[in-house]
């Protein structure tokens, strides 16, 4: 429908357009520099200047911002740092907000980023693809340095890969209708920041603090580096085959395209030369230079590359230019009814699947130690993206990906380790970087009183409860962190027979007694720090002992208030 | 865990330190001669104490009595309460009438009694050997405890009481030693009773056994903390290794012309408020081990002096 007063196109074109004459040396001379580093570079250097500010910024936040190590350790060691929150890309992530909440039922910030990147999108629609997502201009980068040398594998025809995110998406979605979390193992940025923790956040702490601080890698660790892999090795399929055809985040984006108000259009001026096809990194232009919208990420590298300058990137549809009139792609949606049918089906196959492998979902609040201010265990299995932000910033680390033990619904979510480091009591880490609030804001004060679980001490094995020896390394620990929930108590040890005359008095009282730790379940919150002192001493070191005495377990739940 | 009682060390070693500055100290001790000579039995302070206690129960039940007034410091009562039963001849086998002389400070009257009764007595009552011997020190008659606990190392109980005792003498000899200036020989019984110790095979009291190990050991590094000053150390580079907080302290100590000129800390500590930083600066500063601690790292601290300590003692640090 034409509206009659429909002002001109409102062009935002920020490519470099190749056809302009290099008229001053300056430009002759950055035509020259962008034309060596690349194409993209040349035809759309805005575009690769945002890609390399995002990727720089991820690795910054990821990297420093998140290193929780410093030379004397405060509650502000990563707020300090904090131009941006931690968290930042994970917001931008829109498939891991809106799963999170319908799959937790509730609103979470994340929504707020996801609002906020979508209204950006109205714009420049899938732009978050083409000029942000840092997982993108890895492969972008990945392309480059030796996707593009293998051809052998590219895939020709489109054909039923296009739908294959849909389908993806579809799944996902349904899997969180059906109260199952299963984007954490898609979206991209979980995915990306994920395996980054297991590649280079492993190596990061191994160079800077010593691999014996990273500690053993997990198995899971590596099926989620393994992900990240794949993710890149589609790469030989074709340029950015895995944002084309495989994300379902970049799904998110593609179907907003549809009311998205940015498009590109094409003036009579074409020459039907071919080369924005060639050049176009997402496939998104039709053998009849029309744009498949869902797939346009707005990066105009092929306005750059045309040579009769007859692309243009508008914010206002624009339904005069000749080439502009039949959009076969829309015409044609890529899901067909079978296939959504079958992915929903196999969506809420994957959630049912994810529940049977966890099938005492109720009662896992008794088996799993989460973190501090995480919420019950059902909700925080829903809430939680997999993304690992509280492993990387947890000091020790104490939190490590759960593995299948847990069930498959708690892959790669976070449990408290002690036997690899304690909570320190100085520390809330965790709690301020959950993009999902899965873990809840604590402030110190707030964190030191919260439960992660409760030590007990298996009287048996304990060296001074059983009276072998004295040790008071759990109470010493417990004191030193300001819990003072271990307390040392005098104990009875049975004595037999002993001649009179050999010993003193005072010897004897000595024989039948020892001090020995006991714990006060209401001043302990479980942080670990005597079980790890009781497994690096009594056990690693002195090898007394084949496991620690003292052990954290989870707590019991809480009795509701009306039972 | 000898060596992760580094915690229990720093409270022995005050002790310890207590023990050794006394016996630097100029001896003025009490004449055993005459406090015999002057010994009145019963003492004539006996009028002026008053035993408030139902001397018909059994004995069993006043030693309880006397064990309470000892601890309340009332040590005159408790002797005329031991002293009257005593004189019932209700006082069991009678090895707590001297003990609790002992405990009371009446060493004179306590030496007397112990001269009496282990003349008679068959092999086995270590702790009044013990007792005795700590009597003659109380008079500076160190070359007679010696002997006595020389007797007493005749005359060790029965298995399986008989290790730990031998080695409970060894300390005692060690101490006198010490007090006497016989460095060597009291490292020597040291380390004879730190050898004895993990051997016994007694049935109960087995904490008490590391307890007295890691006593004897902060002795022994004492000892040596305190001959760092006037110590030759051989040039070269040693390491030594203590548990710290996450795993074993190595620490690398440089000699250099017989002073410490470096030292150097591998560690695995996770948080350790740059102790491994500031403690090697201090040692080498101070050129002794007694340097100042870091709050909130104490136990990387105690790793890191003791340490230190094993690799001076490959050094030549006696």
């Amino acid at each position: 429908m034409k509206h009659p007063q429909q002002r001109l196109p409102r062009k935002v074109n920020i490519f470099l357009p190749s056809s302009k004459r290099l008229t001053t040396p300056t430009r002759r001379w950055t035509d020259r520099l962008l034309s060596r580093m690349g194409p993209g570079w040349r035809y759309s250097p805005a575009r690769r200047i945002s890609q390399t500010l995002c990727l720089t910024l991820f690795c910054w936040l990821f990297f420093y911002v998140a290193w929780p190590y410093a030379a004397v350790f405060t509650e502000t060691v990563l707020q300090d740092k904090e131009l941006l929150p931690v968290e930042f890309f994970l917001w931008l992530d829109p498939l891991a907000a809106l799963t999170s909440s319908v799959a937790g039922r509730q609103w979470t910030l994340a929504l707020f980023g996801m609002a906020g990147i979508l209204l950006a999108c109205f714009l420049a629609p899938r732009a978050f693809c083409g000029y942000v997502c840092p997982l993108g201009t890895l492969i972008d980068v990945f392309d480059w340095l030796i996707g593009r040398h293998i051809t052998r594998f590219r895939v020709k025809r489109r054909g039923a890969w296009v739908a294959l995110k849909y389908y993806l998406l579809t799944a996902v979605l349904t899997g969180a209708a059906c109260g199952v979390m299963l984007s954490g193992y898609v979206a991209a940025i979980p995915v990306l920041t994920r395996g980054f923790l297991f590649s280079a956040g492993r190596i990061q702490l191994g160079l800077l603090k010593g691999w014996h601080q990273a500690g053993p890698m997990p198995w899971v660790a590596y099926l989620s580096l393994l992900l990240l892999a794949a993710i890149f090795l589609l790469g030989f399929l074709g340029r950015r085959f895995w944002c084309r055809y495989v994300c379902p985040t970049g799904a998110v984006f593609s179907l907003f395209n549809l009311i998205a108000f940015g498009r590109r259009h094409v003036e009579a001026a074409c020459t039907r030369c071919g080369k924005c096809i060639t050049v176009c990194p997402f496939d998104a232009i039709e053998p009849d230079y029309t744009t498949r919208p869902l797939d346009c990420t707005f990066c105009q590298t092929c306005g750059g590359a045309c040579p009769a300058g007859a692309i243009d990137f508008v914010v206002r549809p624009d339904r005069h230019g000749p080439a502009a009139a039949p959009r076969p792609s829309v015409a044609r949606p890529p899901l067909s009814r079978r296939g959504f049918v079958t992915a929903g089906i196999v969506g809420a196959g994957a959630a049912l699947a994810a529940r049977l492998g966890f099938p005492a979902r109720a009662s896992a609040a008794t088996r799993l130690l989460r973190p501090p201010g995480s919420v019950p265990e059902s909700e925080f299995l829903d809430l939680c993206i997999r993304c690992g932000e509280c492993y990387k910033v947890c000091p020790g680390p104490v939190l490590h990906p759960a593995s299948l033990e847990f069930g498959l619904e708690a892959l790669w979510t976070p449990v408290v380790v002690p036997s690899h480091a304690g909570c320190h009591q100085d520390c809330n880490f965790c709690t301020q970087v959950c993009p999902t609030r899965a873990i809840r804001p604590l402030s110190l004060v707030e964190k030191r009183k919260t439960p992660i679980g409760l030590a007990v001490i298996d009287p048996k094995t304990c060296l001074s409860r059983s009276g072998q020896r004295d040790c008071q390394l759990c109470f010493d620990e417990c004191r030193a962190a300001g819990y003072n929930a271990i307390e040392m108590r005098r104990i009875k040890l049975e004595l037999g027979d002993i001649p009179e005359g050999v010993f003193s008095d005072a010897e004897l009282e000595a024989m039948s007694s020892i001090e020995a730790p006991f714990v006060n379940p209401e001043a302990c919150i479980g942080c670990g720090l005597c079980e790890y002192r009781c497994h690096t001493a009594c056990t690693k070191q002195d090898k007394l002992l084949t496991e620690s005495a003292i052990r954290i377990v989870p707590r019991p739940p809480e009795p509701s208030p009306d039972a | 865990m000898q060596k992760a009682a580094t915690w229990f060390l720093l409270s022995c070693a005050i002790t310890a330190w207590a023990t050794i500055a006394w016996a630097a100290a100029p001896l003025k001790k009490p004449s055993l001669s005459d406090a015999l000579a002057k010994l009145k039995v019963p003492p004539d302070w006996f009028s002026e104490v008053k035993v408030d206690y139902d001397t018909s129960l059994p004995w069993s039940d006043a030693r309880l009595e006397v064990r309470r007034l000892l601890s309340e410091n009332k040590n005159r009562e408790a002797i005329k309460l031991t002293y009257l039963y005593m004189q019932k001849n209700d006082i069991g086998d009678g090895h707590e009438y001297p003990m609790y002389l002992y405990m009371g400070g009446e060493y004179a009257w306590a030496v007397q009694e112990y001269r009496k009764r282990l003349s008679t007595l068959p092999a086995g009552p270590t702790n009044d050997y013990l007792s005795l011997a700590a009597c003659y020190r109380h008079f500076g008659k160190y070359a007679q405890a010696l002997e006595v606990l020389n007797i007493a190392l005749q005359r060790l109980p029965a298995p399986p009481w008989r290790i730990a005792r031998e080695a409970d003498i060894h300390d005692c000899l060690g101490d006198i030693h010490l007090t006497l200036g016989n460095v060597e020989q009291a490292r020597l019984h040291y380390l004879k009773a730190m050898a004895l110790y993990p051997k016994s095979d007694q049935p109960y009291g087995r904490h008490l056994l590391h307890r007295r190990v890691a006593k004897i050991q902060s002795k022994l590094d004492l000892l040596m903390i305190n001959a760092l000053g006037s110590a030759r150390l051989q040039d070269g580079t040693y390491t030594g290794q203590s548990l710290g907080y996450v795993d074993e302290i190595l620490v690398t100590v440089a000699i250099a012309r017989g002073r410490i000129a470096d030292v150097r800390v591998q560690h695995k500590e996770k948080i350790d408020q740059n102790a491994t930083v500031i403690i090697p600066k201090r040692i080498i500063e101070k050129q002794s081990l007694k340097v100042d601690g870091i709050t909130g790292a104490t136990i990387t601290y105690d790793a890191i002096i003791d340490a230190t300590l094993q690799a001076l003692k490959k050094a030549g640090l006696k």
